[in-house]
């Protein structure tokens, strides 16, 4: 009798073991870790097309970086150009501020005009707006490094007449270690 | 791991059964049937092999975690020290934990080029099962050493369910789901367990039970292709460590 209440306690106590396992819900996250990423408007983009050139153009010894992301409809475009530069593959680590003229940066959208697809600019990103920085590059690897952030805004009519201001934030924009070629011309 | 695991247990089983027949030699032998018994066990279920791995490019990894094991355990000694044992066991090898969810939710982002992904786990792995076959008994004097190998069901009735949310993926923008399973398959079992006699019909018992199953199958739903961790198939593998009490009859 003794053995069949020491039995019938340690099942219980193992049954009130089990019920009480909390069943519960554990939520993981991760964002990518590709190269090149921003927040367009909060939401994390990482462009899977790519082009990171620097091109040295003897001529006008100027030397372009210029830095085109595309994915889902939405591009960005930035362009960094140095007068007087040498021809050589490194590119000066620096904040270049987006002026219109040297320092240049579309964000683009995707559209359909004229029977076909094409990507025009999303507002304007003007003079101010923004910055790029190149924090290193690795002339031997051929790799650089930086951030940027910058606004788009574009104005339209709505219908009852009223322009509507739209501003597409680009933020926590990073390239790290990101591959690009050099050509010299 | 795995094959170590179980060359590990194996080994060390075979090392007891031969130290324990080398004490043996003198041992009182019986003439007639052991006394059948019946009890009870509660202790550590091990998870090993692929089942415990956390790898999210294993499809066969199972995330499993140590947990709680009990259950009831008996032999009818049909001649001498020749037996038919059974048990039937209580199970559970835990859920995903945060590391575990993370690490899926980078490697799904990886795998799909996505910008971010969310992974929520729900649900544990818990199961019974019932195993029976033959066991022989050697005795030496107020100890007692069975060997087991066992065949029967093991009863799933859950397993870890996550759903997979991905942005910046045109082709997978629904959620989609790794469901958890519920199911009745085969497995085997080998047991060792060492008994101490406390008093004419009452042993102390410490014991170690290896199980294995093929496992459930593992339903997949919402996806639009088959990028990524996939699991169609959740093999179990266990080695529970227990101690109770068993009864003679």
């Amino acid at each position: 009798m003794n053995k069949l209440r020491l039995f019938t306690f340690l099942l219980l106590a193992g049954l009130f073991v089990i019920e009480s396992c909390k069943k519960d819900t554990i939520i993981g996250s991760a964002y990518t870790t590709k190269p090149f990423q921003a927040n367009i408007n909060s939401a994390v983009w990482a462009p899977d097309s790519v082009i990171h050139t620097i091109t040295y153009n003897s001529a006008s010894k100027t030397k372009t970086l210029l830095l085109q992301g595309t994915k889902e409809q939405k591009q960005i475009v930035m362009t960094v150009i140095l007068n007087n530069a040498t021809n050589t593959p490194g590119f000066a680590a620096d904040t270049y501020y987006i002026d219109g003229s040297s320092v240049l940066v579309d964000y683009k959208t995707q559209v359909y005009q004229n029977g076909q697809y094409v990507f025009l600019p999303h507002g304007a990103v003007s003079p101010g707006s923004g910055s790029i920085t190149v924090t290193s590059v690795d002339s031997v690897k051929k790799q650089i490094t930086g951030t940027f952030h910058f606004y788009s805004r574009s104005s339209s009519v709505d219908s009852t007449g009223a322009t509507v201001i739209t501003i597409d934030n680009i933020l926590g924009g990073a390239f790290t270690n990101l591959p690009y070629t050099f050509t010299s011309n | 791991m795995y094959p170590n695991n179980i060359k590990r247990i194996f080994t060390t089983l075979i090392i007891a059964l031969f130290a324990f027949i080398a004490t043996s030699v003198h041992a009182q032998q019986t003439t007639t049937n052991l006394t059948s018994y019946f009890g009870f066990f509660g202790g550590v279920s091990n998870p090993l092999g692929d089942f415990k791995k956390a790898d999210y490019y294993n499809n066969k990894a199972g995330y499993a975690k140590k947990g709680l094991t009990y259950g009831v355990d008996g032999t009818w000694y049909f001649y001498k020290h020749l037996g038919l044992g059974g048990s039937i066991t209580y199970q559970d090898n835990g859920e995903l934990n945060q590391a575990n969810a993370d690490s899926l939710a980078a490697g799904y982002t990886n795998s799909y080029g996505a910008d971010y992904a969310i992974v929520t786990a729900t649900k544990r792995y818990q199961t019974v099962n019932i195993l029976l076959g033959p066991q022989y008994t050697f005795t030496t004097g107020k100890f007692l050493l069975d060997l087991r190998a066992s065949a029967g069901i093991l009863k799933v009735y859950s397993t870890p369910e996550t759903n997979i949310s991905l942005s910046g993926v045109t082709n997978q923008t629904a959620v989609f789901y790794q469901r958890s399973a519920s199911a009745t398959v085969l497995a085997y079992s080998g047991i060792a367990a060492l008994r101490f006699k406390l008093s004419d019909n009452v042993f102390l018992t410490a014991r170690g039970a290896y199980m294995s199953s093929q496992g459930p199958s593992i339903k997949n739903e919402d996806r639009t292709t088959n990028i990524g961790r996939i699991v169609t198939r959740q093999s179990f593998n266990t080695f529970n460590t227990t101690i109770g009490l068993n009864f003679g009859l």
